[in-house]
C-alpha cells in the first residue's frame, strides 16, 4: 500500500508539471477515492451571475474542467461498515487536519471527508493506511465499498453472519486484475436474510443473500446470488443468477462476473456502462451461461477458499463482560431514546445501539468521544450503517444507562433512530457537482418538522421512510423509501424553481427489491407542506393497520396525486420570491452554476406547454406500470404512453426553433436528431448524451416493450428524458439571456 | 525528534464571543454575499458549507481558498474559528500572525455588518491558537516548547504593541497541541 501511495504522489507532482494528462490523472485519484466537488470547475453562480474563482493557479488541472487548487472530497472505504476505535481514531485526526473537523456517513456505508486540498491526500493516505484503511478503488471504475447488514451477528432473521464473506470478497477483489477495466463503477453488498432491507442486496449490481441447503445431513451454508441490481436515473431491481451457490463458490463466481463484465459491459456510453444494462441486454440466462463458461476457464486460485477461512478467523468478535454496576441515573430522554435506538440483539444479554447522526454527520471531537465509550463498552464492535448512521453492538444490558449518559455527554444520544425522522439525504447541491437541489437542505427542514411533531414515537407513521436525493442518481436511496424526493428544476415564467420530485411506494423490505414510482415535481419549498399532508391523508385513510406502501398500492397514485395537486403550483415571483431560492441558500436559483438573467413578461410557451403535456403522459404511464393488476396488454401500452411522452419532449424542444414543428413521432425524432443532437444542444456538459438513447431505444421499438420490466424501464427512462428536456430549454433560455426564451410565438399564460 | 515546528503550515485559531442570540442560518446570505462581492482582502472566497444541524460543530462556514472561517461551537464556546488550509511558503510563525490577521478582517466585517449590529463581539484580548498538524506539532511538552515561541512571535507581529501571555491548553493527548494567548489589548478592533 505505501508504494501506491508514493506512486500517486508522484503522479500528482507529474500532473503539477503537466506530464501527466489530466484525464488519466482524474481516474488516478478516483481510484484513490479523491473526488471531485461542486465548484472545481472554477466557476460559481453568485445569485445574478457565473463568476470565476481567482484560484491562484488557474488553468492547472487535475482533471478535465477541474482546478487543481479547489478542493475535493476524499471517499473512505469501510468494508460492511466495520470500524475499530483506534481507526475511529485515526479518521477523526485526518477530518480535524484535512477536512473541516466533520465526518459524514454515506448510504453506502463509506466515510467522506469535504474540502479536501488534493496536495494532502498522499499524508492522509498514509495515516489511514497505517490503521488498516484503504481508499483504493472508493470511486472510479471499480468495485467500491462492500457493503453488509449492519446487524449481521446479531439479528434474529439472519441464517448466518455475513461478515467474514464481505470481508472476503473486499480482499479478494480489492485491486484485482479483473476489476480494472470496468466501464463504470461497481457495487456489491451482502445480506443475511431475504425479508429484511438492510442489506439492499437487490439494489446492487451483485448481491450475496444468505442461504443455506441440507447434504447429507448436514446444513451447507451458501448464497442467493442476484446481479444487475442498481437505483441510479434508471433503477433495476436485481435477477437472481444462483438460488444457490455454496460459499466455497463466492469468489471465483465474483471473479468470473468480473470478467464477463470487463469484456462486455459499455465503455463508451457511461450512462449505459452499469452492469445492470448488461444484463437486460443479454438477459439473466445469457448472462448466467457466459459467467459459468467463465468459471470453467477460470485458473484455479488457492485464495479463493484461504480467503474465506481466514477471514471466519479473524472476524471473532469480544463478548464483553458488563463495565459498569447497576445503579446510575439516566440522563433525559433515556427511555424515549430506548424506544427508538435500542435493538435486542439474538445473544440475550446483549444490545445494539443506534447513534443516530442527523445528515449522517459528527464531528472529529465526538468522534474521540466515541472511541472512549466503545473502549469502555463494546472495543471495536462499530459499524458504520446504510441509514447514515452507527451502530454499537455488544452492549451488555447492565452497561445501557452508564452507555446512554456517555453518549449524551458526547451529543450523540439523539433518538428516533429508524424512525421517520431520520431522513437520509446525499451531499446534494451543498457539496456535490451534479446536485441539482439542496437535498440537506430540506432533508434539515424535514427533520426539524418532523422532530417538532414528535413523530418518532407516533405508533402509525414513526415507521414511515423518508429518503432524499439532490439528483437523480440515487445517492440518497429515494426509490427504496416510503416517500422519496429527488432534485429537480422547472422552469416557471422567466425564472428557474428548485423542485423535488416525488416517488411513493418504495420499500426497504425484501432487500430493497421494490422502487417508488414518480408522482410529479413539487417546488422544494412546499415538499414539507406535501409530507405533512401524505402523513395525515395516510393516517387518516389507512385500514387494518395497514403500512404506508400497500395503502398507496390501495388508494393510487392519481388519487393521491390529485390531493397533492395545489402543492406543486409555484406563486409567481412577485408574491413570494422565497420559492426561487433553494433550502438554505441565499442565492436566486440557478441549475449547473450558470448564470441567469431575467426576462420579460409572465409567458408560457408552447415548449412549456408540450413538456407538461409530456409529464401527464408519462404519469399515466407510471400508474399502469404500478398496478399490479393491470393486465399484461395493459402494462404494454404503458411503454408506448412513455414513448409517446418523450416524442412530446422532443416536440417541446423543437418548438424553440420552430412554432410549426411536424409533430408525428417519425418526424419529430429525425428533426429532434437533426436539430439536437447532432447539434449538441441536447447535451449537458458534463454529463454528455446520457438520456437521448432511452428515446432512440424507444423509438427503434416503436414504443412497444416486451414485457413488464421493460415497460417500467421505459416509463423511468422518459421521465428521465423528459427531465433532461426540461433541462435543455433551461439552457436554451440561459443562452438567450433570460428565462423562458422571448419567442414570437409566445402564449400569454391564462392566469 | 522527527519533526520540525517549522514545517507547521496548518493552523487553526479561533476568537470567542457571547452567544449573538441569532440564528445560525442568518450568516448564510451574508457570506454569500460576500462571495459575490470577493469582500474580503487576500483571500479568494468560493463557498459556504451548512454544519447547523451537528450539534457543538462548526456551524456554518465560509469556505476560502487560504483558510475556512467558521462560527464555530466546536468547544461547547461561540466564536470565530479561522483554519488555515492551504501550503504557504513562509515559516509557522507567518502562517499563524496571516492566519490572525484574516481572522480579525473577518471578525470586523462581520461586527460592521448591518444585519448583526450590536449581536457580535469579538473578544480581541485572547485567542486559542491551534496547531493542527499532529505530524508537525505533537501534542507533547516537547511540542509545546517548540510552538510557544513561534506563538509569541507570531502575536506580536500582528499585535506590535502587545506582550502576550501564552499558556498550553490542558487537553486530552489525542487532540491537537493548543494554546491559549491573552494579549493586553481589548478595544484594538484592527491591529
Amino acid at each position: 500500500m505505501a508504494a501506491e501511495i508514493d506512486e500517486f504522489e508522484a503522479q500528482m507532482q507529474l500532473r503539477k508539471q503537466l506530464k501527466i494528462d489530466e484525464k488519466v490523472f482524474a481516474e488516478l485519484r478516483l481510484r484513490r477515492g479523491a473526488y471531485g466537488q461542486r465548484y472545481d470547475n472554477g466557476h460559481r453562480y453568485d445569485g445574478s451571475r457565473t463568476q470565476e474563482i481567482p484560484f491562484p493557479r488557474r488553468g492547472l488541472t487535475k482533471g478535465p474542467d477541474t482546478e487543481f487548487d479547489a478542493p475535493g472530497m476524499q471517499r473512505i472505504k469501510i468494508p460492511f461498515g466495520k470500524m475499530s476505535a483506534e481507526q475511529l481514531e485515526v479518521l477523526a485526526d485526518c477530518a480535524e487536519e484535512y477536512s473541516n473537523g466533520i465526518l459524514h456517513i454515506t448510504t453506502r456505508q463509506d466515510v467522506q471527508l469535504h474540502f479536501v486540498d488534493i496536495e494532502d491526500t498522499p499524508d492522509m493516505h498514509r495515516r489511514l493506511g497505517a490503521a488498516g484503511i484503504t481508499t483504493r478503488e472508493a470511486c472510479g471504475n471499480s468495485v467500491r465499498n462492500v457493503t453488509g447488514c449492519p446487524l449481521a451477528g446479531i439479528c434474529h432473521t439472519e441464517l448466518f453472519d455475513i461478515s467474514p464473506y464481505a470481508r472476503a470478497e473486499h480482499l479478494f477483489l480489492l485491486g484485482h486484475p479483473d476489476v480494472q477495466d470496468f466501464g463504470r463503477k461497481f457495487k456489491i453488498a451482502f445480506s443475511g436474510c431475504s425479508g429484511e432491507g438492510c442489506g439492499r442486496a437487490m439494489m446492487h449490481d451483485l448481491g450475496f443473500v444468505a442461504a443455506t441447503r441440507v447434504v447429507d445431513g448436514r446444513d451447507e451454508r451458501g448464497f442467493r446470488v442476484v446481479v444487475g441490481g442498481g437505483l441510479g436515473p434508471v433503477p433495476h431491481v436485481a435477477k437472481e443468477l444462483y438460488d444457490f451457490m455454496p460459499e466455497a463458490r463466492m469468489l471465483p463466481v465474483s471473479q468470473a462476473i468480473a470478467r464477463v463484465y470487463a469484456r462486455l459491459g459499455e465503455k463508451r456510453n457511461r450512462a449505459k456502462a452499469r452492469v445492470k444494462f448488461l444484463v437486460a441486454k443479454l438477459g439473466i440466462d445469457e448472462f448466467r451461461r457466459l459467467v459459468d463458461v467463465e468459471l470453467e476457464a477460470l485458473e484455479p486460485d488457492a485464495r479463493w477458499q484461504q480467503w474465506v477461512d481466514d477471514a471466519e478467523q479473524s472476524h471473532r468478535e469480544w463478548k464483553p463482560a458488563p463495565a459498569t454496576s447497576d445503579g446510575a441515573r439516566p440522563a433525559p430522554g433515556f427511555e424515549e431514546w430506548t424506544q427508538t435506538n435500542v435493538y435486542d440483539q439474538r445473544q440475550p444479554e446483549f444490545v445494539a445501539v443506534t447513534i443516530n447522526l442527523p445528515l449522517g454527520d459528527l464531528t472529529s471531537r465526538q468522534a474521540r468521544h466515541l472511541t472512549d465509550i466503545m473502549r469502555r463498552y463494546v472495543s471495536d464492535a462499530l459499524r458504520t450503517t446504510v441509514d447514515q448512521n452507527l451502530l454499537l453492538r455488544w452492549v451488555h444490558r447492565q452497561d445501557l444507562v452508564s452507555l446512554y449518559n456517555d453518549l449524551y455527554d458526547a451529543k450523540l444520544a439523539l433518538s428516533g433512530a429508524g424512525t421517520i425522522t431520520d431522513v437520509t439525504s446525499c451531499p446534494g447541491t451543498d457539496t456535490c457537482k451534479l446536485g441539482i437541489s439542496s437535498s440537506r437542505g430540506l432533508t434539515a427542514e424535514l427533520r426539524a418538522g418532523l422532530e417538532a411533531r414528535n413523530l418518532q414515537l407516533d405508533a402509525t407513521l414513526k415507521d414511515v421512510t423518508i429518503k432524499v436525493s439532490g439528483c437523480n442518481n440515487s445517492c440518497g436511496q429515494h426509490h427504496i423509501a416510503d416517500i422519496g424526493f429527488y432534485g429537480s428544476s422547472r422552469n416557471v415564467g422567466s425564472y428557474k424553481v428548485p423542485h423535488f420530485l416525488l416517488l411513493l411506494g418504495g420499500a426497504l423490505e425484501d432487500n430493497a427489491g421494490n422502487y417508488g414510482l414518480a408522482i410529479g415535481a413539487i417546488p422544494s419549498k412546499r415538499v414539507p407542506e406535501t409530507v405533512d399532508r401524505l402523513l395525515d391523508l395516510y393516517s387518516a385513510e389507512r385500514e387494518n393497520g395497514e403500512a404506508f406502501r400497500p395503502w398507496v398500492m390501495r388508494v393510487g397514485k392519481k388519487t393521491i396525486k390529485g390531493k397533492l395537486q395545489d402543492l406543486m403550483v409555484v406563486p409567481s415571483y412577485e408574491q413570494d420570491d422565497s420559492f426561487y431560492v433553494d433550502w438554505h441558500d441565499a442565492r436566486e436559483y440557478s441549475i449547473g452554476d450558470i448564470g441567469v438573467g431575467e426576462c420579460a413578461g409572465e409567458v408560457i410557451t408552447l415548449t412549456e406547454f408540450s413538456l407538461a403535456s409530456a409529464e401527464s403522459k408519462v404519469f399515466d404511464a407510471s400508474l399502469i406500470v404500478d398496478d399490479p393488476t393491470a393486465t399484461r396488454e395493459r402494462v404494454l401500452e404503458s411503454s408506448a404512453l412513455a414513448y409517446r411522452a418523450m416524442v412530446l419532449a422532443a416536440l417541446g424542444l423543437l418548438k424553440t426553433k420552430n412554432p410549426d414543428a411536424r409533430s408525428d413521432p417519425e418526424t419529430v425524432f429525425s428533426d429532434f436528431e437533426r436539430q439536437f443532437i447532432d447539434t449538441r444542444l441536447f447535451f449537458e456538459r458534463y454529463i454528455g448524451n446520457s438520456e437521448w438513447p432511452y428515446f432512440q431505444a424507444a423509438h427503434e421499438a416503436g414504443g412497444i416493450a416486451r414485457d413488464r420490466d421493460e415497460a417500467r424501464r421505459r416509463v423511468e427512462e422518459a421521465q428521465l428524458f423528459i427531465d433532461a428536456s426540461h433541462a435543455c430549454y433551461t439552457r436554451l433560455c440561459q443562452a438567450q439571456g433570460g428565462g423562458s426564451p422571448v419567442l414570437p410565438w409566445a402564449l400569454a399564460s391564462p392566469n | 525528534m522527527d519533526w520540525t515546528i517549522e514545517g507547521l503550515q496548518r493552523i487553526c485559531l479561533k476568537m470567542y464571543a457571547p452567544e449573538p442570540g441569532i440564528g445560525d442560518q442568518a450568516f448564510v446570505p451574508i457570506f454569500h454575499e460576500w462571495i459575490r462581492d470577493q469582500a474580503l482582502e487576500n483571500l479568494v472566497l468560493f463557498d459556504v458549507a451548512d454544519y447547523a444541524h451537528v450539534p457543538e460543530s462548526p456551524g456554518i462556514v465560509l469556505v476560502t481558498h487560504e483558510a475556512s472561517f467558521s462560527l464555530d461551537r466546536s468547544d461547547g464556546l461561540f466564536g470565530l474559528m479561522a483554519q488555515r488550509r492551504v501550503h504557504g511558503s513562509g515559516e509557522a510563525a507567518d502562517m499563524i500572525a496571516t492566519t490572525l490577521r484574516h481572522a480579525l478582517q473577518v471578525a470586523a466585517k462581520l461586527e460592521d455588518d448591518h444585519r448583526l449590529t450590536g449581536k457580535l463581539a469579538f473578544d480581541r484580548s485572547r485567542v486559542m491558537i491551534e496547531a493542527n498538524d499532529r505530524l508537525h506539532a505533537p501534542n507533547t511538552d516537547e511540542g509545546y516548547r517548540a510552538l510557544e515561541p513561534v506563538v509569541s512571535t507570531a502575536i506580536r507581529a500582528v499585535f506590535s504593541d502587545s506582550t502576550p501571555r501564552v499558556t498550553r491548553v490542558t487537553n486530552d493527548p489525542r487532540d491537537r497541541l493548543a494554546a491559549d494567548v491573552r494579549v493586553g489589548v481589548t478595544a484594538t478592533r484592527a491591529p
